[in-house]
């Protein structure tokens, strides 16, 4: 039998918005559309109800709940990387490594992320090694033009969701 | 409606469609910049702005700006490391576009010294190839 519960989540300057969880179908519900948020909690996740805070444009803002809802296992902000990219990560820290090692680290990375973040095919992404996005665009120009400049605190590079490379031959 | 702006009409060098471009690149943050000018190859077969040898993007350094890397298709389908940023593609042939330029994906790639337009910057523009004559057009449409 499904466990329901109801909830009144608020920020400051935002309206009133309600929402609906279920035990069996950990699903968060906009009671006002009916829509089902596209995020699934999971059944083990500890995170309660009434923390969640929803934005203006109702994104939900994991960030400031990640003590929470992080397992060990699965870190919310980057996908776990399967052990051929672990054991190129390593390798990278000692020092440089092969083109070809470093073209199948960025291959692996960004299908991880691909498949964790629900990237959508075609758009334009920087991700850092560790699989976590930076920057995400429509355009390559664009993309581009909001790094340039900016300082990050690990190493970057840009793919093409769905694409075996960033640019090239069409 | 303004009329179409020809750009460039040139002949082909070396049976190939040849122009030079300048291409500038700016650190926003110290507003230092750097222009590269190039003989590039109109390609259609290559979907970002601008290609150069991998060795030119040491200059960027001095402005502060790191290309990021990333992996281009090549010929063949063959799968290569490369590095981009952002640029302005300041002038193509005697053509100078409107400041700040044409915002365009440099990429900085392998060791050849001919440097590709492609079809990024050519997608704004009318380009006509006359092979039996050996001479390409680039028209801005009317606007």
């Amino acid at each position: 039998m499904a466990l329901d519960t109801l909830f009144d989540a608020t920020i400051p300057g935002s309206e009133l918005v309600k929402y609906e969880s279920s035990i069996d179908s950990p699903l968060l519900i906009d009671r006002e559309g009916d829509k089902p948020w596209t995020k699934q909690i999971g059944i083990n996740s500890t995170i309660e109800p009434a923390n969640y805070l929803i934005s203006s444009d109702r994104e939900l803002m994991i960030e400031k709940q990640l003590g929470k809802i992080e397992l060990s296992e699965f870190p919310v902000d980057h996908p776990w990387l399967p052990q051929r990219a672990l054991k190129i990560l390593s390798k990278l820290e000692e020092g440089p490594i092969a083109e070809k090692e470093l073209l199948l680290l960025m291959d692996l990375v960004a299908d991880r992320a691909t498949d964790h973040f629900q990237l959508e095919e075609g758009r334009f992404v920087a991700l850092t090694f560790l699989g976590r996005v930076v920057e995400v665009s429509d355009t390559r120009v664009g993309l581009l033009k909001k790094i340039q400049g900016r300082k990050f605190s690990e190493q970057i590079f840009v793919w093409r969701v769905g694409f075996n490379s960033f640019s090239g031959r069409t | 409606m303004s009329p179409p702006i020809n750009i460039i009409e040139k002949n082909y060098s070396n049976g190939k469609p040849f122009t030079d471009v300048r291409i500038a690149v700016i650190n926003r943050e110290n507003l230092r910049q750097i222009t590269i000018q190039k003989k590039v190859r109109i390609d259609t077969g290559f979907d970002a702005g601008v290609h150069v040898r991998e060795s030119e993007m040491l200059e960027l350094s001095t402005i502060g700006i790191r290309p990021t890397p990333g992996s281009a298709t090549l010929a063949g389908d063959v799968t290569a490391k490369a590095y981009f940023c952002f640029a302005y593609l300041q002038q193509i042939g005697d053509f100078e576009l409107p400041p700040p330029g044409m915002e365009v994906t440099l990429m900085f790639q392998g060791s050849g010294r001919e440097g590709l337009l492609g079809l990024e910057i050519l997608n704004n523009w009318i380009v006509t190839f006359n092979g039996p004559e050996q001479f390409f057009k680039i028209v801005h449409p009317e606007a």
